[in-house]
């Protein structure tokens, strides 16, 4: 797939579906590359619906995890284990436990979606700050993407846009090599 | 010769005249099969990929399974329609919306249809007590319709919620209050897989209560099952496949010789058959 025709379509996409958010909208970019992702992931089926966006969260499961689970999650990441040595060294889980609700579906599950809400905190691995924002901004998120998707039409822009993206070609690429292309191309925007 | 000729002409007319009447048919047949068959073809696809493990492919049809059911009561409201409808609702977890549908249903002259109503109501309702902060009444309900309920997606959500909530008073209890809890919870969940030892989320349940109780090989070899049976969503199947990982590390540090080797041989077998690059790299995560 050539990047700079992939760079014109997501350029393409994101007037398409901007037209539903506001000027600066937190969610514009996480729904197109979360839509993008499932669409991918969804290409069995000859039409697709994608009629909602979906966010790995299941906060009682995220909240009932063993402290071995937690510590193990911490420990095995090399980026992790360097920003939280002290409490990993500690056994705090008072400071891990609400780190790992925020981290666990973004790095563990890696929920499309959250990965490109917390791009720039992802990339410069500044994991503390994506602990601290990431209720206030999937909640700001979460209430655009509510807004938008009263709007007539808007799903029917995400479909068209995912059938189009799906028509490009992506039958021999796995959904992990399809998410980086993605990335890539969305920088160069 | 001239017979023969003409009458192959009128044959070969006949043949075309029937040609243009099956084409005719089998259009007007495929433009204008109905909602409602349509909403079945696409619920029976959807149990299909499910039994084949392909959840998010069944989530899909299950969407729009729920489009033409809607359509169909549109224009033909019936039984049928609303159950296909109140399904289709029930497998992506539109609780309220489905309790309606099975309602009408009911009205309407089905007779399961109602007693499924109740169920998925007050489902519903344990769900809406426990958000506004009524822990104690929705673990009752919970409790009951995982008990002695009859339609199996309530059961088992029923029986999620309860699992949760058991594991949610862990972190402050001693160890031995801790433990009751965690072989209380494993004697709900082992009764529920006795009466439906292939649903994948009550393997997917059990191998997370035995990671809680440090018995990390039955907790492997549980999540391998229900890896193998099929989970209803790719979080959970994502989360599943990370507790194979925590399992095979905690392992990888408690056995040792012949019996690690043992394990360790079994692991790759399972690993090379999901196609894994590595023992700690689930073929979906990012390298």
């Amino acid at each position: 797939m050539d990047e700079k025709k992939l760079v014109a379509f997501l350029k393409q996409s994101r007037e398409i579906l901007g037209d539903f958010f506001t000027a600066g909208s937190l969610a514009l970019l996480p729904v197109m590359f979360s839509s993008l992702v499932w669409a991918v992931n969804r290409r069995g089926e000859v039409k697709k619906k994608i009629l909602e966006v979906k966010v790995w969260l299941e906060p009682e499961t995220l909240k009932n995890k063993p402290a071995e689970f937690v510590l193990d999650f911490f420990e095995n990441s090399p980026e992790l284990r360097a920003v939280y040595e002290e409490e990993i060294r500690n056994r705090d889980f008072r400071a891990l436990r609400p780190a790992f609700r925020a981290l666990y579906p973004v790095l563990g599950l890696q929920d499309p979606f959250l990965e490109k809400l917390f791009f720039s905190e992802l990339k410069n691995h500044d994991y503390r700050r994506l602990v601290a924002e990431f209720r206030p901004r999937l909640e700001s998120a979460l209430s655009e993407i509510r807004a938008a998707g009263k709007r007539e039409n808007f799903w029917k822009a995400v479909d068209r846009v995912c059938g189009e993206f799906l028509n490009l070609g992506w039958t021999l690429l796995t959904e992990d090599e399809v998410r980086e292309l993605l990335k890539k191309a969305m920088e160069k925007m | 010769m001239m017979n023969q000729g003409g009458k192959k002409r009128g044959l070969s007319k006949g043949t075309l005249f029937g040609a243009v009447v099956i084409l005719a048919l089998s259009l007007l047949f495929s433009g204008c099969a109905s909602s409602l068959h349509k909403a079945k073809l696409h619920l029976a696809g959807a149990q299909d990929r499910e039994r084949s493990f392909r959840t998010e492919e069944a989530v899909a049809l299950y969407h729009m399974s729920l489009v033409e059911a809607e359509r169909e009561i549109r224009k033909r409201p019936s039984a049928q329609a609303y159950m296909i409808k109140g399904l289709a609702e029930v497998k992506l977890a539109r609780w309220s919306e489905a309790s309606r549908s099975f309602s009408q249903a009911a009205a309407l002259g089905d007779e399961k249809a109602e007693a499924w109503a109740r169920e998925v109501s007050l489902f519903g309702l344990a769900v809406s007590l426990q958000e506004q902060g009524l822990a104690g009444p929705a673990l009752r309900l919970y409790s009951i319709l995982s008990e002695r309920g009859k339609f199996s997606p309530v059961v088992q959500a029923a029986l999620g919620r309860l699992v949760d909530s058991q594991l949610e008073l862990l972190p402050s209890l001693p160890e031995k209050e801790r433990e009751k809890i965690i072989t209380k919870s494993i004697g709900m969940v082992e009764k529920a897989l006795d009466s439906d030892p292939a649903c994948g989320y009550y393997h997917y349940l059990l191998a997370q209560l035995l990671g809680h109780g440090g018995k990390y090989r039955e907790s492997f070899e549980e999540a391998v099952m229900a890896r193998e049976l099929g989970l209803p969503k790719l979080e959970l199947q994502r989360d599943n496949d990370n507790q194979i990982v925590f399992c095979y590390r905690r392992l990888k540090e408690s056995l040792a010789g012949e019996e690690w080797a043992e394990f360790s041989r079994t692991y790759r077998l399972w690993i090379s058959k999901w196609k894994w690059p590595d023992e700690e790299t689930p073929d979906w995560k990012r390298r």
